[in-house]
């Protein structure tokens, strides 16, 4: 969900460029890193940021009626991790920004914070947690995709709440109206994302298994395992 | 998928071939002092002399540009109904008891709301300013000049390349899932959005490979350097754009000045 130019009043736009910051200066060391490691990453990188432009740019089909789009952020955050992620959404989002008019450059630090950080975080921890405990695979992709998309939804309702407190009840008061405004939609849209990203990663690990081993995402006796059960 | 895509305008209109830098400092300046006034002065400054600037001088259709400004209404509506309500101060016109809460509709409320329609008005102006008529190459100067990690400029680009190729696969697609009734019902929509997903994402990965081979044929060693030069400036240019700051930084600010507004 993009918050759209314009929309932050100073000074908030600028104190989301300065907590983003730091996880972007982590991530675009990890990829000098990578880059030096193996020659091969900055390609295959930038296959998965137009991936995840493209993705966002589909429409999904929407119950409520309305048409919504899914953020990829979930799916990105298994595939690459939540150290990479960010520095890929930032590219994202200039180029939504710029090409699409979707979002904005002010509001892009409070973007990238939910988008990008907030998000892919929730969804990479989900999806780490349901592999240890050794939950079903697709089961834990819907919901780190769905909870992804839940977190970044209940961010910007927060980021919109402290620029906006209520006059009464305040910043809490100002949550509810705004978190309860975008439920109507962003809640469907999340359940639906899960379900799309579940059936991504399905048909990816009976196409491609070995892209998702190549990336740590899955172990290689577990990709065989998951492979041969959809056979 | 896409109604728009502006980088079409971009890279054909009047301004195309201007400077990029000056274009930069002509959006971004504006753009910041949008989002620094206090006032809706500057903002419905910069909307309207940037829509007049944009369709005019530019060239861009006046309906593609106002379709764009268009496009995010309905959260705009819904966020200023929002504040509308929620925020406060001043006289209170009228109470609204919801739950627990009461929801004013105040004086203070009423500026906060037109505050923010017009930065939003404003910003997307600059914004699409810069969109419009700045080809996204040129971006990748701005980048560099920045100081910004090779490695992360080198990836903008190639995510930009890699971008346009997956569009066309995933329109061809889509195309011919459409054909087939892919998306004649719910349960078929989602069956044929996660293909779609699914099988952008492993070509899109053969191509990255296809293209690290074709990149490792060419003695590629990890950098990939790019010859980007500015055009020249001419000096009516810069006066025209930094008088027209220094009018948005007047507008901005002068709210401060006078301790009014």
């Amino acid at each position: 969900m993009h918050i759209m130019e314009g929309f932050l009043p100073s000074p908030w736009w600028e104190l989301w460029f300065v907590v983003s910051l730091p996880l972007i200066i982590l991530g675009l060391h990890r990829l000098k890193e990578i880059s030096d490691m193996r020659r091969d990453a900055i390609p295959l990188l930038a296959v998965a940021g137009a991936f995840i432009f493209v993705l966002s740019s589909l429409k999904l089909p929407s119950v409520t009626g309305s048409c919504s789009h899914p953020t990829g952020t979930g799916l990105a955050a298994i595939l690459f991790g939540p150290v990479v992620t960010p520095v890929l959404c930032l590219i994202v989002l200039l180029y939504q920004a710029l090409f699409l008019a979707h979002g904005g450059i002010t509001t892009l630090g409070a973007n990238l914070f939910s988008m990008g950080i907030a998000g892919p975080m929730v969804g990479y921890s989900v999806y780490r947690l349901g592999c240890r405990v050794g939950a079903n695979t697709y089961m834990t992709v819907f919901l780190a995709a769905a909870l992804a998309d839940v977190g970044t939804y209940l961010v910007t309702s927060a980021q919109l709440a402290l620029a906006f407190p209520a006059a009464e009840g305040g910043v809490i008061a100002s949550l509810a109206v705004f978190g309860g405004i975008f439920a109507l939609t962003q809640v469907p849209l999340a359940v639906i994302e899960g379900i799309v990203v579940a059936l991504i990663f399905k048909y990816i690990i009976s196409l491609r298994a070995d892209i998702l081993v190549k990336l740590d995402v899955l172990t290689k006796g577990r990709a065989d395992a998951l492979r041969e059960a959809a056979e | 998928m896409f109604d728009v895509i502006l980088e079409e305008y971009a890279s054909s209109n009047r301004f195309t071939e201007r400077d990029s830098r000056l274009k930069f400092t002509l959006g971004f300046g504006a753009l910041l002092l949008v989002s620094i006034s206090m006032s809706p002065l500057a903002p419905i400054f910069v909307a309207i002399s940037m829509a007049l600037i944009v369709i005019l001088l530019a060239g861009i259709p006046a309906r593609v540009y106002l379709s764009l400004l268009l496009l995010p209404s309905p959260f705009l509506v819904l966020s200023i109904v929002a504040i509308l309500l929620i925020t406060g101060g001043g006289n209170a016109l009228t109470a609204i008891h919801l739950g627990p809460y009461t929801l004013h509709l105040s004086t203070g409320a009423i500026v906060i709301a037109i505050n923010t329609a017009a930065r939003i008005l404003g910003g997307m102006s600059a914004l699409l300013f810069v969109a419009l008529t700045t080809p996204m190459v040129e971006l990748f100067s701005l980048l560099k000049s920045l100081r910004l990690p090779q490695e992360f400029i080198d990836l903008s680009m190639l995510v930009y390349r890699c971008t346009f190729l997956m569009l066309a696969e995933a329109i061809a697609i889509q195309n011919a899932q459409t054909m087939r009734q892919g998306y004649s019902n719910f349960r078929n929509s989602i069956r044929s959005i996660s293909l779609l997903g699914s099988g952008l994402f492993i070509r899109g990965w053969n191509r990255g490979e296809e293209l690290l081979l074709a990149m490792d044929s060419r003695c590629y060693d990890g950098r990939f350097e790019m010859p980007l030069k500015g055009k020249r400036m001419g000096r009516v240019e810069i006066s025209l754009v930094f008088a027209y700051l220094v009018i948005c930084g007047f507008l901005a600010l002068a709210p401060y000045i006078w301790g009014s507004g």
